[in-house]
């Protein structure tokens, strides 16, 4: 009996030393897999030789939705039209390391780049520190052909204003790049998109400085009404999730749209298409 | 009124004068035997185990005390300390942890081994940091994210094999029991209850551990 009780244990000893379940806390477990996504992804969108017309996809609030999330992969991969995915933020519901790890394992499914700002949620506990482990960086631009991408934090009030947030000193380094590259190769950056969490006027955004973002972003190309007499933007808008509610608003009266989605758990997500002259957009409910 | 508050008093301070006067005379005094008597209260609170944990989803590391109680000795309350070394996450971290232990079963095994099929445990988890908050700061809107990232609720079921040390071998316990926990925590929980996508294995978190029995 007790030898049966020892190999049991031995057993036991072998099971643990073979799987990795022997986890530290849910907010310090053990991250494995891909990491530094953002910087892999632009670097690999930025060197594709992609040109418009291209299209994404902009998913966002993706918390506690992953059943709902991995049907709308599903539908991304199949429709083989969606050159890659922009993620808004809110990939987790509590910050946690394996929630993280479950929306990236998702996201990998799609077989496509994907970009990924960080929403609120992701900034809880210790997960601002697990977003840009996994994540990368918060504040990144890249091109792909004429259009530009700028992708933003946005959450103030995570920080409790403490940061500077959004950071208009990268957005003025952005501005000032584009610009350079606009000078010695003229019209080689004609579009832009802005990518963000939170927008102007949310009770996350530092507001204190939301007409100076407005002020900054507007000097991206693209981000004027142009010579088409349209009221908007052709070639320049922003795209937001976080009010998990569908809206298109001219939030500064100023022709630049911000394209907000509802969150996953509503079924929806939007596919936008860039071509030479504009842009168009979709929203797929399913 | 007055007369019963005087009579109250009267027998308060008879009772206290009893209690007090090294009355009782004999082989022991009174006042050794409420000394005596105070000591095995307090003697009750000194913890008879110690612990030392790997894993079980609350620190890489935990040391700690505990108390068994109950007629089978089937209540166990434990309080430890645990630690995450910066290697495995973003920092270090420390972990406050009091675990209550029930223990239905012990099947003793030639004298030597005891086997315990089922061990239940609550435990509450507290990671001590900065970065993480009991109730949400004045900053957020009242109710804003509704949790606590500081306070984790883990539910854990395991095993323990107890082997009694011969008395010429002892060092510091007369018992050493091994024992593993498979647990789970209040989020992960609800995160797979809301998402089938989730593989079951990743809500659970394994941890190992010996207990010396003084």
């Amino acid at each position: 009996m007790k030898n049966i009780s020892l190999l049991y244990l031995l057993l036991v000893a072998s099971l643990i030393s073979s799987c990795d379940m022997v986890e530290n806390q849910p907010y310090a477990a053990r991250i494995t897999g891909k990491t530094d996504l953002n910087t892999i992804y632009t670097r690999e969108l930025s060197a594709a030789g992609l040109k418009p017309p291209f299209s994404f996809a902009f998913i966002t609030d993706t918390q506690g939705s992953l059943d709902e999330m991995r049907q709308a992969i599903g539908i991304i991969r199949s429709r083989k039209d969606i050159d890659f995915i922009v993620h808004g933020g809110d990939l987790t519901d509590f910050g946690i390391v394996k929630e993280f790890i479950w929306a990236r394992d998702i996201m990998e499914e799609a077989g496509i780049p994907y970009i990924t700002v960080i929403g609120n949620h992701d900034c809880l506990g210790n997960g601002n520190d697990t977003f840009d482990y996994i994540f990368g960086p918060e504040n990144f631009s890249f091109n792909i052909g004429p259009v530009h991408f700028l992708c933003l934090n946005t959450i103030a009030l995570e920080y409790d204003y403490s940061r500077p947030v959004p950071d208009l000193d990268f957005i003025e380094r952005d501005i000032l790049s584009v610009a350079e590259t606009n000078a010695q190769h003229p019209d080689s950056i004609t579009h832009s998109i802005v990518v963000m969490h939170s927008r102007p006027y949310d009770e996350q955004f530092n507001n204190n400085v939301a007409k100076p973002f407005n002020y900054y972003i507007s000097q991206l190309p693209g981000m004027d009404i142009g010579k088409s007499g349209s009221d908007t933007c052709d070639k320049g808008f922003c795209i937001n999730g976080h009010n998990h509610a569908i809206a298109v608003s001219d939030i500064f009266d100023n022709g630049i749209l911000y394209y907000q989605c509802a969150d996953m758990g509503k079924r929806t997500f939007f596919i936008f298409t860039v071509t030479d002259d504009g842009y168009d957009y979709e929203t797929v409910v399913f | 009124m007055r007369q019963s508050f005087f009579k109250h008093t009267v027998s308060a301070f008879v009772i206290l004068i009893l209690l007090l006067s090294p009355l009782s005379v004999g082989a022991q005094s009174g006042y050794e035997q409420r000394l005596e008597r105070r000591e095995k209260v307090w003697q009750k609170l000194i913890p008879n185990l110690y612990m030392l944990q790997y894993g079980g989803g609350i620190a890489t590391v935990s040391a700690g005390l505990g108390w068994d109680y109950g007629r089978a000795r089937q209540w166990e309350t434990h309080i430890l300390f645990g630690f995450v070394p910066k290697k495995y996450s973003h920092s270090h971290y420390w972990t406050f942890n009091i675990r209550q232990t029930y223990i239905p079963w012990s099947i003793p095994i030639k004298n030597i081994v005891s086997y315990r099929p089922l061990t239940a445990s609550l435990l509450v988890n507290s990671i001590l940091h900065n970065d993480f908050w009991m109730s949400e700061p004045d900053r957020y809107p009242h109710g804003y994210y509704g949790f606590s990232s500081r306070m984790r609720f883990h539910i854990a079921v395991g095993q323990r094999w107890t082997f009694a040390i011969p008395r010429d071998k002892r060092l510091i316990s007369s018992q050493l029991s091994v024992y593993y926990e498979l647990s789970t925590c209040d989020l992960y929980v609800r995160q797979k209850f809301l998402n089938s996508a989730i593989p079951f294995k990743d809500i659970l978190s394994l941890g190992f551990g010996i207990i010396f029995t003084i």
